[in-house]
C-alpha cells in the first residue's frame, strides 16, 4: 500500500482527504503542523506527500525545503487561488506539483497517480527511445516523429522537448525551463521560452490552443502530459 | 522699467544716476562740438533746437535726472558758446537772454513731458505683461490639473513679469510641506544657501511664522514684528497663500536686487490667489477621488448584501437538501441517485466558488486595487488556459477559429484567460444545449479582436448597454432557470478596461449575440519575434 503523508492545520481537510483516500487503498499519515510532518516523514518514510503552503509556524516553503534537503519522495502542494507566486516558490524548492484549493479528490489522485508514476528526473538510466501517443523520440538520433512523420525542430526546441519529456507529469516553472536548456543567465527570460514553445506547438501539437503534449501552467510554467485528457479518452473509445 | 536695466544693470540708484548723468554731458558736449565743428550756429537760425533733441534723447533713454541736466547744461553751453558774448555766461542782448530763458523752459518742460511718457509706456507694457501672466497663469490652472506642473508653470509666468533669483510655493499637506521651487538664474543656488543661514540665526522661521500668523513678510512698509524675526534677506517677500481663512501654504520669493514696486506687489497677491485656487482645487479633487472610491464600494457592498440572500442561498439550499437526504434514514437510496445527488453538491460548490472569485475580482477592481500583470502572451496559451478552466463538456461545445494562433498580446493572461472563461461561460448557459459556441480572433485597424458568438436569445431589447451593469439580469431571464447573478460581465467588461481595451455587446441578425473584445495591438506581433537565431533544424 502507499503510503501519504498529509500536511495541513485545518482538520476538515484532512478528515475529508483521509476518507477518501483510504477508500482508494492509500495508507494515511496525519500531521497538522510542519513541524509534526517533518517528524512523521522521517518515521515513516512515506511515498507521497500532500502539504499545505499556508500554515502557522513552520511554513510549507519551510517544510518542502527541508524535505528536499533529505528525501525523495514527491511532494503535492496546496495552495490558494492567485497566489502564483508562492506556487512557483514551491515548485522551485523542489515541490512537485501543485493543487488550488478547493480542488477535487478526482483531481488529487490523478496528479498522485502522475508524480508517483514518473521516472526519477535525473535520468541515470535513460531510455533511448521515448515513445508517447504518436510522439516518438530518438535521443540517439536525435530525432522527433510524430505519428511516423519526421518534425524538423531548431536545436533549442529539440532540447526544451527533451527536458520535458524527461519529466513528464511534472510541473516546471519557467525559471526551471530557462535555466535547464537555457542556461541559469537566462532564467529571467520568459518571453524567449513563450516564443519557443508556441513554436514547438506548432510543430507537435494537433490543435496547439488545445494541446495534448505542452500544457501550460499559467504564469507558473509548463506540464508534459502523460495522460489524455478525459475528451481524448473518451473519442478513443467510442 | 525696461530701458534702465538694458543700459545699465545691476547698479545702485546713485551710480546709475552718476552714469545717466555723464552720458548726458557727453552727448552735450557733443552736440556742442557738431554745431562748432560745422559752424551750424552760423548758418541756421535756431541752433538752441538741436540742444533740444539732446535733451530728448536723454529724457527717453536715461530719465528724469539726466533729462534735467542735458538742459541746464544745454542752456549753459549754448549760452558759453554760442551767444554774444561768446565764452560768457553773461547775455548783451536783451532778446537774447528772453531767448535762453525760453530755451530752458522748453527743454525743463520737453524733457519731464517725454519722462512722463516714457514712464506711461512703462507702465503701460508693464501691466500689459501682467495681465498676459495672469491670463497664461489661470489658463495653466484650468489646462494642468497636476498640482506640481501648474504651480511650476506660475512660477514660471512670475518670473516673466517680475526680476527675480528664485521663487517656491510650500504647500501645506497632511504630514509633510511640498516644495515647488524654480531658480531664474543658474548661480543664485549659493546665495540661496547663505540667506538659509541668515534665516537660521534669526531664530524664527518666517515661512512658520507666516503660516501661524497669517501675515505676509516683506510686502508692506513698517512691518513691526520684523524684529522678531531678525534680519531678512533684502527683496524677501512671504506671501500667505489662504483660501477660506485657511493657509494652504506660502509663496516664498526672493528679489533680484531691489524691492518690488506697488505694481508688482499686486502681481504677487493675484499670483498667490491663483496658487490657492490650484491647491483647494487638488485638494478637492483628491477628496473627491476618495469619496467617489467609497461611494462605489458602498454601492457595490449593498448590492451585493442584496443579491446573497439569493444568489448564495440557492446553491446553498441545494447542497444541504443534497446532503441531508444522503444522511437521511429511511428507505436506501438507489447507487444512480446517490451519485446524482454528489454531483449536484460537487456542481453547485464549483458555482459558489466561481461566484466567490467573480465577485473577488469585482471588488478588487472597483476598489482601484487589481494590479495587471501584462505579459506578451501567444494567443494560443490564452486560449488553452481559458479552456484548462472549463469542463470537459462545455469545451465539446466550443468552436475556436485563430486568426494566428503565434499572435502575441499583451495582457495579464489569468485576468484575460477569466474575462474569456466568463463570457464563454455565458454564452453557453444562454444558448440551447446542442448549440455550439464560437470564438474567433483577427486582426482589423491595429486593433486585436475576440469574437464570443453564441445562438442564443440575444440581448435584451433596449436593454443593449445595460448588460455590463453589476447585478444587472434582463427581465425574460430572472424568470427563467437559468443560474447567475449578473456578475460576470460587469467584471469583463472592467478587466478589459484595465486592459486599455473595449468590451461591446451586440445581436446577431440571424439570432444570438456577439462579445466583441477590442484590445490595442502589441506593438509587433509574435511572428516577428517568432523567428529566432537558431533557424537550423536539429539534424
Amino acid at each position: 500500500m502507499m503510503k501519504v503523508l498529509i500536511i495541513d492545520d485545518e482538520p476538515q481537510i484532512i478528515r475529508a482527504l483521509e476518507a477518501g483516500l483510504e477508500r482508494n487503498n492509500y495508507e494515511i499519515f496525519k500531521a497538522s503542523s510542519g513541524e509534526a510532518g517533518l517528524d512523521l516523514a522521517a518515521v515513516h518514510n512515506p511515498d507521497i506527500i500532500i502539504l499545505d503552503l499556508a500554515m502557522p509556524g513552520l511554513t510549507g516553503f519551510d517544510v518542502c525545503k527541508q524535505l528536499r534537503s533529505w528525501s525523495k519522495a514527491p511532494i503535492i502542494v496546496l495552495s490558494v487561488r492567485k497566489s502564483e507566486d508562492d506556487k512557483i516558490h514551491a515548485l522551485d524548492l523542489g515541490a512537485d506539483d501543485y493543487l488550488v484549493k478547493p480542488f477535487g479528490l478526482r483531481e488529487l489522485m490523478a496528479r498522485m497517480r502522475a508524480v508517483l508514476r514518473r521516472i526519477p528526473s535525473t535520468g541515470e538510466h535513460q531510455e533511448s527511445v521515448f515513445q508517447l501517443d504518436d510522439l516518438q523520440i530518438d535521443f540517439l538520433k536525435r530525432l522527433v516523429t510524430i505519428g511516423g512523420n519526421e518534425v524538423h525542430l531548431t536545436p533549442k526546441e529539440y532540447d526544451l522537448l527533451r527536458y520535458m519529456s524527461m519529466n513528464v507529469d511534472r510541473v516546471l516553472t519557467h525559471r526551471q525551463l530557462l535555466s535547464e536548456v537555457w542556461g541559469p543567465e537566462y532564467a529571467d527570460d520568459t518571453h524567449t521560452l513563450r516564443v519557443h514553445v508556441a513554436n514547438l506547438r506548432t510543430k507537435i501539437e494537433k490543435r496547439p490552443e488545445r494541446p495534448r503534449f505542452i500544457q501550460t501552467e499559467t504564469r507558473i510554467g509548463y506540464r508534459f502530459r502523460g495522460e489524455k485528457r478525459e475528451e481524448e479518452l473518451q473519442e478513443l473509445k467510442s | 522699467m525696461p530701458l534702465h536695466p538694458l543700459l545699465l544693470p545691476q547698479k545702485t540708484r546713485t551710480a546709475r544716476a552718476l552714469i545717466s548723468g555723464a552720458i548726458a554731458t557727453l552727448g552735450v558736449a557733443l552736440m556742442t562740438l557738431i554745431i562748432a565743428g560745422l559752424h551750424l550756429d552760423a548758418s541756421v537760425a535756431n541752433v538752441s533746437m538741436l540742444y533740444l533733441l539732446v535733451v530728448i534723447v536723454a529724457a527717453l533713454t536715461l530719465g528724469r535726472f539726466a533729462a534735467v541736466l542735458a538742459s541746464l547744461q544745454s542752456f549753459l553751453a549754448f549760452d558759453w558758446f554760442f551767444v554774444n558774448p561768446r565764452y560768457q555766461l553773461t547775455v548783451s542782448d536783451p532778446a537774447e537772454w528772453l531767448a535762453l530763458c525760453m530755451f530752458l523752459l522748453t527743454a525743463t518742460v520737453t524733457g519731464q513731458l517725454t519722462v512722463l511718457l516714457v514712464n506711461r509706456i512703462e507702465e503701460r507694457e508693464q501691466s500689459r505683461k501682467e495681465t498676459e501672466a495672469l491670463a497664461q497663469a489661470s489658463f495653466s490652472v484650468t489646462s494642468e490639473l497636476d498640482l506640481v506642473r501648474a504651480l511650476e508653470s506660475v512660477l514660471n509666468q512670475l518670473g516673466e513679469v517680475l526680476n527675480l533669483s528664485w521663487a517656491e510655493f510650500l504647500i501645506v499637506q497632511e504630514d509633510r510641506r511640498l516644495c515647488v521651487k524654480k531658480y531664474y538664474q543658474a548661480d543664485s543656488a549659493q546665495k540661496e544657501d547663505q540667506q538659509k543661514i541668515n534665516a537660521g540665526e534669526s531664530g524664527v522661521d518666517p515661512i512658520n511664522f507666516v503660516i501661524n500668523e497669517k501675515i505676509a513678510i516683506g510686502m508692506g512698509p513698517g512691518e513691526h514684528f520684523s524684529k522678531a524675526l531678525g534680519p531678512l534677506a533684502q527683496g524677501a517677500v512671504y506671501q500667505p497663500i489662504i483660501v477660506e481663512d485657511r493657509v494652504l501654504g506660502v509663496l516664498h520669493l526672493q528679489a533680484k536686487s531691489n524691492v518690488f514696486q506697488t505694481g508688482e506687489k499686486k502681481v504677487i497677491t493675484s499670483m498667490s490667489n491663483l496658487a490657492g485656487l490650484i491647491v483647494q482645487r487638488d485638494r478637492l479633487m483628491k477628496i473627491e477621488a476618495v469619496t467617489e472610491a467609497i461611494t462605489k464600494t458602498e454601492r457595490l457592498k449593498s448590492a451585493l448584501l442584496s443579491m446573497v440572500s439569493h444568489d448564495f442561498r440557492s446553491p446553498l439550499t441545494s447542497i444541504k437538501t443534497s446532503v441531508n437526504s444522503l444522511l437521511e434514514g429511511g428507505d436506501p437510496i438507489s447507487p444512480e441517485t446517490q451519485r446524482n445527488l454528489l454531483l449536484a453538491v460537487d456542481h453547485e460548490t464549483d458555482r459558489l466558488n466561481r461566484l466567490i472569485d467573480n465577485i473577488l475580482d469585482l471588488s478588487c477592481l472597483e476598489a482601484g486595487v487589481l494590479s495587471l500583470k501584462l505579459e506578451e502572451t501567444p494567443l494560443a496559451e490564452l486560449i488553452e488556459s481559458t479552456l484548462n478552466t472549463l469542463s470537459e463538456e462545455e469545451n465539446d461545445r466550443i468552436l475556436i477559429k485563430l486568426g494566428n494562433e503565434q499572435d502575441e498580446i499583451n495582457v495579464d493572461c489569468v485576468l484575460m484567460a477569466q474575462v474569456l472563461r466568463n463570457l464563454l461561460e455565458n454564452a453557453l448557459k444562454y444558448s440551447p444545449k446542442d448549440a455550439k459556441v464560437e470564438l474567433e480572433t483577427f486582426v482589423e485597424d491595429k486593433k486585436f479582436l475576440i469574437e464570443i458568438k453564441d445562438r442564443g436569445r440575444g440581448l435584451p431589447k433596449s436593454q443593449e448597454s445595460l448588460v455590463f451593469t453589476p447585478f444587472f439580469r434582463a427581465t425574460e431571464v430572472k424568470e427563467t432557470s437559468i443560474p447567475g447573478m449578473g456578475l460576470g460581465l460587469a467584471l469583463s467588461k472592467g478587466l478589459v478596461e484595465a486592459h486599455q481595451g473595449v468590451l461591446s455587446a451586440y445581436n446577431r441578425e440571424a439570432g444570438g449575440a456577439v462579445f466583441r473584445i477590442t484590445l490595442p495591438l502589441s506593438s509587433d506581433t509574435g511572428i516577428s519575434k517568432a523567428t529566432n537565431n537558431d533557424e537550423s533544424t536539429n539534424h
